[in-house]
């Protein structure tokens, strides 16, 4: 029963563990897939962030150069997953495309390498991304994200106290907000005015603070906000603001239509920048308060401030500026109607804006040429990016099946284990049973050989010391005591060792001795009686479970000799054989068979079990202690069957 | 005085009981010995004796086989016997008188003056005749016991025993003709002769002969009417044993 269990779970684990390898070939082959995926590495000799710092700076100078590097780096930063180079990537196509006024592209590869930068926790490369995101963000005017990075910027200064440059996006925060929510705008502007100690910043809030009064149809405070920006910037000789403040007023009073004080700003102005020398902002202002006195049709008034400007257009470079100068100059003519002079205007105008076209154009081309490339590598850029989301789908998609194999193969484990431990269990159980079923087994035949150890025969015993009675009849005291000492020692003897399974063979062959003495003086007139021990036996080697041979004496003299006529021989010899001593107890009684016909009905009632019980003990011997003792009886004579020859084979 | 012989093998045997017997039975005389029951067979023929002091192990035969040889038997038989269950037990049925070795010269006496005073009453009961048959029987049923009663002995074959009742240190036999015999033996000794002769002791005090069984009777005790009508306990370890021997 349990050979055929342990061969069903071992076919079981067998079977088992060839599922296993397969799964885990099925694992190693999804591995390769990985590896074949990432074997397209290529070594830098340059590291990846000089490589980008180079493009950065040749990317005037030679803008496809630029790009192709960036393009590289990026394509071996994505397939070394090397993040970090990935985002300075990104940075850096962010700059080249807001270089080219592609602000919106500009601002999707900037918030991308934010991104990483954010999940790198990269801090320190946060602060000019937001920048830069800013700046696209205000050349395109896309106020929300003007307020979300400026507001990180102002944070981060804010943070390291550094009040001048937070107070620099907190304006830019107030200007953004000026079209969405003056309050908040207000806000930041009189913060900037608080906080900053900066003229030009507080001129700049004043000047969003009288924005946010214009707004709120407060001209008035609109007005002297204004001029206040106004006079500080003149005083401080700081032209662009004191311009714009110019500017705004002259807005305002537009919006108010008060041509009077718009054409007195405008003339504030032109006087403030041809004093500074300002030729191109003059020439500007003039044109405006042409056009204003063109408006209101004091011709007069406006051919004198142009013609007073006639000198300052010759300086200046800027087209556009000429342009309207001209312009204005051509329409004030054409309203005098002075047309040959308008048409020399003319003249003068269109080759002002030739030359306005012609530049444009210029910054046309190199713009678009640059631009076309860096929309290649942009698009190029995109396909590797969808390339990669797939890869990645692919990957999570393999990770999901290689998870699934792994939980698989953990299960396959789980019940390989399980099974393996439940068959270890059972073959461990199954020994302990065995075991106790042996020792079981064992204890019961050692009880058994208990029993079955032979005892003397009570008639002996006590025919024995009946025999003792003779004496003390005939007052022998000597030999009364002889006998006694004699039958004493043999009882003592067998009491001593019929309690062990072996004993000394030269124990067993006392014993033997003494019963054969006190049979013999028993029956003195049936029989003689030698003994022989071989001199070359070692008696100590040999070891003989107690009493075995006594019984076969017993039955040569009860059964042999007693029934024969005249004295018989009985002879007990021991001999040294290669391998084994040999007991030979040989006598000339009757032979069995005779023996067995002679018995009465009555005489077959007293059972006589000692050989029987001698066959039952070496039975049990061997199976216990694995000791073969080998017997043989035969007849002495075998023509005439006469006596009995017992022949043991001690190993 | 009283003619005996000895048969027994054993020639130290011999001697032993012819010095006793010359020394502490002066009543008896000893006629000659033999040692085996062939020779034994002869002498008594021969001597005629009055007592047999006969060995029950023995080469060619054993005590038992003479009394079974004999066709007459007016002697009595005192066995001497070293070890022997099986043949007490048949000596005990009988009333027979037996000496265990080492002889005691005390039970020796004793058992010459139970057969001499015997003789000297002149009692026509013999146990050694009684012996004797139950060997020669083949049934168990015809063997006979014997009941010794304070004024002698009642000898009733075994198969008209009903039942035997233990009351004390006594048993009471109850035979098939409505007698009953009281006896100053322990219900044991009555197990240990009869437990073999069919019956069965199925209760602490009751020992049944089960062909006399009329009825069982189921119940926390057991009960069996016998074919006396009376009741016998049946407990319930010997239930099993009664089971048996009906199926």
């Amino acid at each position: 029963m349990i050979i055929r269990t342990t061969y069903i779970l071992l076919i079981f684990l067998l079977s088992n563990s060839v599922g296993f390898s397969q799964s885990y070939a099925n694992k190693k082959s999804s591995n390769n897939i990985f590896k074949s995926k990432s074997k397209t590495k290529k070594k830098a000799p340059l590291s990846t962030q000089e490589k980008i710092n180079y493009a950065r700076t040749i990317f005037n100078d030679s803008t496809s150069k630029a790009i192709e590097i960036i393009e590289d780096v990026l394509y071996e930063s994505v397939n070394r997953k090397n993040k970090l180079d990935e985002a300075s990537c990104y940075e850096t196509l962010g700059l080249f495309n807001a270089k080219l006024n592609n602000h919106d592209i500009a601002i999707y590869n900037y918030e991308k390498a934010l991104d990483i930068f954010q999940k790198k926790k990269k801090t320190g490369k946060l602060i000019n991304n937001w920048k830069a995101i800013s700046k696209s963000a205000q050349a395109i005017k896309r106020n929300t994200l003007i307020i979300k990075y400026e507001t990180l910027i102002f944070d981060y200064y804010a943070n390291r106290k550094s009040i001048e440059k937070s107070c620099q996006s907190k304006l830019t925060i107030g200007n953004a907000y000026l079209a969405s929510n003056l309050s908040e705008s207000e806000k930041a502007f009189n913060y900037v005015i608080q906080q900053s100690s900066s003229e030009d910043l507080k001129i700049k809030a004043q000047i969003g603070l009288g924005k946010v009064a214009q707004k709120r149809k407060q001209f008035k405070k609109a007005e002297s906000l204004f001029q206040s920006a106004n006079g500080t910037a003149e005083k401080n000789e700081n032209d662009p603001l004191a311009n714009e403040s110019f500017n705004e007023l002259s807005n305002l009073y537009q919006e108010q239509n008060i041509q009077t004080n718009n054409i007195q700003v405008q003339q504030q102005a032109y006087d403030y920048n041809y004093n500074r020398g300002n030729s191109s902002s003059a020439v500007q202002y003039s044109s405006q308060i042409a056009n204003s006195y063109i408006e209101q049709n004091r011709t007069q008034e406006a051919m004198e401030v142009l013609e007073n400007s006639t000198e300052l257009v010759e300086q200046t470079n800027d087209f556009e500026i000429k342009k309207e100068f001209y312009k204005t100059l051509n329409t004030l003519y054409e309203k005098q109607g002075n047309k040959e002079k308008a048409e020399e205007i003319k003249t003068e105008y269109s080759a002002v804006l030739d030359s306005i076209k012609k530049e444009k154009e210029e910054k046309l081309l190199a713009l678009q040429s640059k631009n076309e490339l860096l929309s290649n590598a942009q698009n190029r850029v995109l396909i590797l990016e969808k390339d990669r989301e797939l890869n990645e789908k692919e990957i999570l998609l393999l990770r999901k099946e290689q998870d699934i194999q792994l939980g698989v193969i953990q299960t396959q484990r789980m019940i390989t284990w399980s099974l393996a431990i439940g068959f270890f269990i059972i073959l461990i159980l199954s020994f302990f049973i065995y075991k106790n079923n042996r020792e079981k087994q064992i204890s019961n035949q050692l009880l058994v050989l208990k029993s079955l150890r032979n005892q003397m025969n009570p008639h002996f015993i006590f025919n024995s010391l009946n025999s003792v009675n003779s004496f003390i009849a005939q007052q022998d005291e000597r030999s009364a005591n002889k006998y006694l000492s004699e039958f004493s020692k043999l009882m003592r003897e067998v009491l001593e060792y019929s309690q062990e399974d072996f004993i000394p063979l030269a124990k067993e062959i006392e014993i033997l001795e003494l019963y054969l003495n006190l049979e013999h003086y028993r029956f003195k007139n049936e029989f003689e009686f030698s003994f022989n021990i071989d001199k070359s036996i070692n008696l100590d080697d040999y070891q003989i479970p107690p009493m075995l041979l006594q019984p076969f004496i017993e039955n040569a003299i009860w059964h042999g000799l007693r029934y024969k006529k005249g004295k018989g021989k009985l002879s007990v010899n021991f001999t040294q054989e290669k391998d084994h001593v040999a007991i030979l107890i040989e006598d000339d009684g009757i032979g069995r068979e005779k023996s067995k016909a002679f018995k009465t009905m009555n005489q077959k009632k007293m059972k006589s079990t000692g050989i029987k019980n001698i066959e039952s003990r070496l039975e049990i011997i061997k199976n216990v202690f694995k000791k073969t003792l080998a017997i043989s009886i035969e007849d002495a004579n075998k023509t005439t069957k006469e006596g009995t020859k017992v022949l043991v084979k001690l190993h | 005085m009283l003619k005996s012989v000895i048969i027994e093998d054993e020639e130290v045997s011999r001697n032993i009981l012819t010095n006793y017997l010359t020394k502490y039975c002066p009543e008896v005389s000893n006629e000659g010995e033999a040692s085996n029951i062939n020779d034994g067979k002869k002498l008594i023929s021969n001597i005629k004796p009055d007592i047999v002091f006969l060995d029950i192990e023995m080469p060619f035969g054993n005590g038992f086989d003479l009394l079974d040889q004999l066709d007459t038997i007016d002697f009595e038989v005192v066995f001497i016997t070293a070890y022997s269950h099986y043949a007490i037990k048949a000596i005990n049925l009988s009333a027979s008188y037996y000496i265990l070795k080492p002889i005691d010269i005390d039970e020796l006496i004793n058992a010459v003056q139970k057969i001499v005073k015997n003789k000297q009453e002149e009692e026509s009961f013999s146990s050694t005749k009684i012996l004797a048959e139950n060997i020669k029987s083949i049934s168990d049923k015809n063997k006979k016991i014997v009941l010794p009663q304070l004024d002698g002995f009642k000898v009733a074959q075994i198969g008209n025993i009903i039942r035997v009742e233990a009351s004390d240190n006594y048993s009471i036999v109850y035979l098939n003709d409505g007698k009953k015999y009281v006896l100053s033996k322990t219900l044991k000794y009555f197990d240990e002769l009869l437990s073999e002769l069919g019956f069965l002791r199925s209760h602490k005090s009751h020992l049944i002969n089960l062909d006399h069984i009329v009825q069982y009777k189921k119940g926390k005790m057991g009960q069996v009417i016998m074919s006396d009508e009376s009741l016998a306990l049946v407990s319930s370890s010997a239930k099993k044993e009664l089971m048996k021997y009906f199926t």
